[in-house]
């Protein structure tokens, strides 16, 4: 199933692995360079950059694991490492707090992952994760099924999605190149673990549909706190929340290298905006007061929306008639080119901006998709497993759907008093992790 | 006592904290000023310091707190704001209250008293202080000791409603007072907190506010004055040589400490002279840049802008104006575009996937070459929206022609330049230029309200090179030759690049070239020396380096700032400019024989001077104690609301500077804490007469806040003022 590119035993060379490797060697230069001056001064410096060099190298390893044992061991380091990088002054009781609770969900996630590796093993008695294919001939096994299961909730631990949310929106207290390589790297790990364990998933359609659902439920709640979200770090982090739902949405359509398309393009937009928090100074401006679209409007705005969809379906060479599970990607491309010329149609209708806008849609359309086929390319044997559209699929996309349109409408008073007081206070940090009072901060 | 006055005197312990995009230095123990330094930091340290004041009992009243704070006051971060900010904080947090479950915790009983609370602040707090009982005689304490569990956000309050200025939009759109906060305090405090009033006795966190810091810094001071007074008191003769001819160029800086050193550098490579004064020139404006709606408040926060400047644009074609509007359309459009996508359901993640080659592609750059590529991001937007050239436009409407006289007479009089002008007179501003640090504002100019103080000078400059402008002043005895033209222009603190403003200039090219060259040399010259501060450097490698450290969004040191600042001098520059000043002193221009009545010595020492003291006492504290005063180390900040900093995941708003400004790593300071010395060269008993009419100079002499040395041109002898207003010659 994988195509071997380097021969090194006990690893595997794959496709995912070496694009994996890539991006995480990438994010993590970064980080380091960026680090060199951020951490200019601070006692633990040295120290700071071994675990940083660390967990780059226990990362890589994990990409690339083919044993079952390798892996598990390699995502494990690279978990505590996290927690340790996280930490960085211990002194400080906030920041201790949210690595403990981190240590604790990813602990327990790490624990699951060995139990489903020897499930794994115990079925198809081999160690090497490029040999779980034959699983296709053991149907209804329970063993699998456990292991399915141990499989999806090791992700959801991992890419945070509810209800393991909190560590994830309590985990500012890192410094923050920390958090850009979390963000770009360690959540992600939960949509690597999908794509790489896609022969396991793929065995049940329950497998399938329960990660499109949970992943929706986390997609809809992260983007919803995002909003009544106050501080950059912390919006950002519900923002990633909802990146990873929407991740797993794509895992659980079985559009797995769609899936690491988006985790690789979100990584590297999260790593760069948190890179650049320190940006996010503004005077105060008066909210703008959002004028109504007319109909003539919408409707032109419709069809840009639906010619940056077709290119972006060509883009990325789908077919856009099919009712396949990519059509819900479709839909959502539809969705946000719609928005794009909503925001960029001007009032006089059938000027020349509006072919100006139709073009740029179009174009955008295009240049989303190829970026997603560029991926897809890069992983020819991920090739997804496709299935129709089916009533989960369209629900979800509905809510989505009528939320968009109720924000574009009644945007001021969206969730209402409770409705937002249940937004504010569900996307708090734990408690614990938040540094109560001045005199135990400490640096 | 009325609730109000009550509120207002509890809280007078707590300084008030400005937001980060016009950060203002103040003194974080402004409400101690009354009491002596000493007394005032072992106040300090029992209220901010002390164990048994922020107790763990109030956790659920601030977590509560921060997390109703943050919402409210909001600058435009979240995209959904708090419903009924429009009331204010008290209306808005009554109306939200009783769906909050953290408040009711599912007890009806509790949901009923948050749905019955009284319509208004005040009542409120009254409610609240006899539900819990408190006696007469403990309210102040009880509600003093609720504001100062966060010092930070309370601080922000009292900003918001004391200074902040109350036509302005943010006020009239979500109006606050102290007394909001106070109200949700308690509120809360009734349904979380600790219902009574907790009398503990004091133990204090690891602190360096005590007395063997306080009699190091003594010494200290002490070692700093006698040495600085010797060097002064060696140039006193040269003040009563007399003045050499018309000077080439005079250039007027502002007194920031970082003028010093680059005057310095300037002034031996020609006949060039030069003075210090506020940055903001005296001029008491609001600066609106040409098509842009957030105007600029540039001049020191003690005073109100009295005047609306709007700049326009005067040599550019109707083409060129009209590209502009269009750049600027396409970019409001982009912005708005990008912001409509990012926030909303279902559109973010197509714009993530599709921006994110893009992000990567702008992390290489950024971190291959951090100067390039902010300069091919600048080139870009210039491309897109190529500037303009404007200028301030005066007229009976934004500034009559009798103020433009009158303030130019002052600035002119208060340093002393009244004759011999140059051909030459170049007015200078400061700024800097940082990338990614919430602090940029810290390192601008404080004269011009922490912004950059070019726009000031242009307008000055306008000014003094208006015809109608000169022949009024001609008639007050200030005689400015036909052929001296006055420039404005801009000092670039962190790359030590002087740009001039010379667009308008057609006279004396030949000397301009000059100047700028020698400028360039200056820029060199100091830049070397500067740069020797973060580590050794040859000359070259230096314009490099400040020229990264401009551009490098990873760069938590870009400049030093006014770090190590220790005195203010008040006298003409002959009696500082054979001296290594070391960049520590404001140098404000003064002669006292052009001042016969007092008037420029009275405003020097109210206005700049305590202006100083401000900037003085923030370094002071940040540097003592980083935790209490200080924001913390930047590398775990977190911009909440667009407009402060708390730690990590939450925490009070961080007021004061952050650690990388005042130390060189975690356990090394840069900054030498010490208290400011004032030096003044004028007669002892015009200073006298000054401080008899001024309570704030009686509050900073005698408490021990600043000192004051006066050198008596009389007796060619220097004093110091003590404690009890006796004075003793210390040199002469």
């Amino acid at each position: 199933m994988y195509s071997t590119v380097l021969d090194v035993p006990g690893l595997n060379c794959d496709a995912l692995g070496l694009l994996m490797s890539t991006l995480i060697c990438f994010v993590s230069a970064i980080v380091h360079h960026y680090s060199i001056r951020y951490l200019k001064g601070d006692r633990h410096y040295s120290r700071y950059f071994i675990k940083l060099t660390a967990i780059t190298v226990t990362l890589v390893t994990m990409a690339l694991a083919d044993h079952l044992l390798l892996f598990v061991a390699a995502w494990f380091c690279s978990n505590v490492l996290l927690v340790s990088l996280m930490i960085h002054k211990s002194e400080w009781q906030a920041a201790k707090n949210s690595g403990l609770l981190t240590l604790k969900m990813l602990l327990l996630g790490s624990v699951c992952l060995l139990a489903a590796c020897c499930l794994l093993h115990e079925e198809t008695g081999s160690w090497l994760i490029s040999q779980m294919n034959q699983l296709a001939g053991h149907d209804q096994s329970p063993i699998v099924w456990a292991a399915m299961v141990l499989i999806i909730l090791t992700a959801m631990l991992q890419s945070a999605q509810w209800p393991f949310q909190t560590w994830l929106l309590s985990s500012l207290n890192s410094p923050t190149p920390v958090s850009a390589l979390m963000h770009a790297g360690l959540v992600n790990g939960g949509g690597f673990l999908l794509a790489r364990f896609a022969c396991v998933l793929t065995w049940h359609s329950y497998g399938l549909n329960t990660i499109f659902l949970l992943g929706a439920i986390t997609a809809l709640l992260g983007t919803i706190w995002k909003l009544v979200t106050p501080d950059v770090k912390r919006l950002l982090a519900c923002s990633t929340m909802a990146q990873m739902g929407f991740m797993m949405m794509q895992c659980g359509l079985g559009l797995f290298s769609a899936a690491v398309a988006h985790l690789v393009w979100h990584g590297l937009f999260k790593a760069y905006l948190f890179l650049s928090s320190g940006s996010n100074v503004q005077p105060y401006v008066p909210a703008e007061q959002t004028v109504r679209p007319g109909y003539m409007q919408l409707v032109i705005a419709c069809l840009c929306g639906l010619l940056g969809a077709m290119s972006f379906a060509w883009g990325s060479e789908k077919d856009w008639l099919a009712f396949d599970t990519q059509s819900v990607l479709i839909g959502f491309a539809l969705i946000a080119g719609t928005q794009l010329a909503l925001v960029l149609s001007p009032r006089r209708l059938f000027n020349w901006r509006v072919v100006a806008i139709a073009l740029f849609v179009a174009g955008l359309g295009l240049l989303y998709g190829s970026s997603i086929r560029l991926i897809e390319w890069l992983l020819p044997d991920y090739t997804t497993v496709l299935g129709q559209v089916n009533a989960l699929h369209i629900s979800v996309f509905a809510v989505f759907f009528l939320l968009w349109i109720v924000w574009n409408v009644k945007q001021s008073a969206y969730l209402g008093r409770a409705g937002y007081v249940w937004a504010l206070n569900a996307s708090q940090p734990h408690p614990s992790t938040l540094t109560l009072r001045r005199n135990d901060y400490c640096y | 006592m009325s609730i109000s006055a009550l509120v207002t005197q509890a809280a007078e312990v707590i300084a008030p904290v400005w937001p980060l995009e016009t950060f203002i230095a103040c003194n974080p123990l402004q409400g101690l000023e009354s009491l002596s330094f000493e007394d005032a930091i072992t106040q300090a340290r029992g209220l901010f310091r002390n164990k048994a004041v922020q107790l763990a009992a109030f956790d659920d009243v601030n977590q509560a707190t921060i997390k109703w704070c943050t919402a409210f006051l909001d600058h435009g971060q979240a995209a959904l704001s708090m419903p009924g900010r429009e009331l204010g904080l008290y209306a808005a947090f009554q109306r939200l209250a009783p769906h909050d479950a953290t408040l009711t915790q599912g007890d009806k009983v509790k949901k009923n008293w948050l749905k019955q609370l009284p319509n208004t602040p005040d009542a409120a707090i009254a409610h609240c202080l006899a539900e819990m009982q408190v006696l007469a005689t403990d309210q102040e304490a009880y509600i003093r000791q609720s504001l100062v569990q966060l010092p930070g956000w309370a601080g922000y309050v009292k900003w918001r409603s004391d200074w902040q200025d109350a036509n302005g939009l943010e006020a009239n759109q979500h109006p606050l007072s102290v007394l909001d906060f106070v109200a949700l305090r308690l509120v809360i405090q009734c349904v979380l907190g600790p219902k009574q009033f907790i009398h503990t006795e004091p133990t204090y966190h690891d602190s360096r506010l005590d007395q063997i810091n306080i009699q190091q810094l003594v010494y200290r001071e002490g070692e700093y004055k006698q040495r600085l007074v010797k060097q002064l008191m060696a140039n006193e003769a040269l003040l009563k040589q007399p003045k050499p001819g018309r000077m080439d160029v005079q250039m007027v800086f502002c007194i920031d400490v970082r003028s010093e050193p680059f005057r310095r550098c300037f002034e031996a490579l020609g006949a060039y002279e030069t003075f210090g004064f506020a940055g903001f020139f005296a001029l008491p404006v609001r600066i609106h840049p040409y098509a842009d709606p957030h105007a600029m408040d540039c001049c020191p926060v003690l005073l109100k802008p009295a005047y609306d400047v709007h700049c326009e644009p005067t040599q550019d074609t109707p083409a060129e104006i009209a590209r502009y509007h269009a750049g600027q359309r396409f970019l409001h459009h982009a912005a708005d575009a990008y912001h409509r996508l990012k926030y909303n359901m279902a559109t973010p993640f197509a714009l993530v996937e599709t921006l994110g080659l893009w992000c990567g592609v702008s992390l290489l750059l950024k971190t291959v070459s951090p100067v390039w590529s902010t300069a091919f991001i600048q080139g870009i937007l210039d491309w897109i929206k190529p500037p303009l050239h404007t200028e301030p436009r005066l007229d009976e409407g934004s500034m009559p022609l009798s103020v433009q006289v009158d303030t130019a007479e002052a600035m002119l009089r208060f340093m002393g330049l009244t004759r011999n002008f140059a051909k030459l007179v170049i007015l200078c501003g400061h700024g800097s230029t940082t990338q990614n640090n919430p602090y940029a504002s810290s390192l601008d100019c404080g004269a011009c309200g922490g912004n950059h103080g070019g726009a000031n000078a242009d307008i000055m400059a306008v000014i003094l090179n208006t015809k109608a402008v000169r022949e009024l002043l001609a008639q007050r005895g200030l005689d400015i030759p036909q052929d001296t033209v006055f420039i404005a222009a801009e000092h670039n603190t962190t790359t030590d690049e002087v740009v001039l403003h010379t667009h308008a200039s057609t006279q004396h090219t030949l000397l301009l070239q000059r100047v700028k060259r020698d400028l360039a040399t200056a820029a060199k010259q100091n830049t070397h020396w500067r740069v020797s501060a973060f580590g050794s450097h040859s000359a070259p490698v230096a314009t490099q380096d400040v020229i990264r450290r401009a551009s490098d969004w990873a760069e938590v040191r870009p400049e030093w700032g006014l770090a190590r600042n220790a005195a203010f001098i008040v006298a003409p520059r002959a009696l500082s400019q054979a001296i290594d000043l070391d960049g520590r002193c404001f140098l404000h221009s003064y002669d006292y024989t052009q001042d016969e009545d007092g008037v420029a010595l009275e405003t020097i020492l109210t206005a700049p001077m305590v202006v100083a003291q401000w900037i003085n006492t923030q370094y002071l504290f940040s540097t003592l104690d980083n935790v209490a005063f200080g924001s913390g180390s930047k590398i775990t900040h977190n911009v909440v609301g667009q407009f402060g900093v708390m730690q990590g995941n939450g925490s009070d708003l961080m007021h004061g500077l952050p650690m990388q400004s005042v130390n060189r790593d975690d356990l090394n300071e840069y900054h030498i804490p010490q208290r400011l010395i004032t030096v003044v060269y004028a007669p002892r008993q015009r200073v006298e007469m000054l401080i008899a009419r001024h309570e704030i100079l009686q509050r900073l002499f005698y408490k021990g806040w600043v000192k004051l040395v006066v050198i008596e041109p009389l007796d060619s002898r220097a004093y110091r003022l003590g404690r009890t207003g006796s004075w003793d010659v210390i040199a002469g």
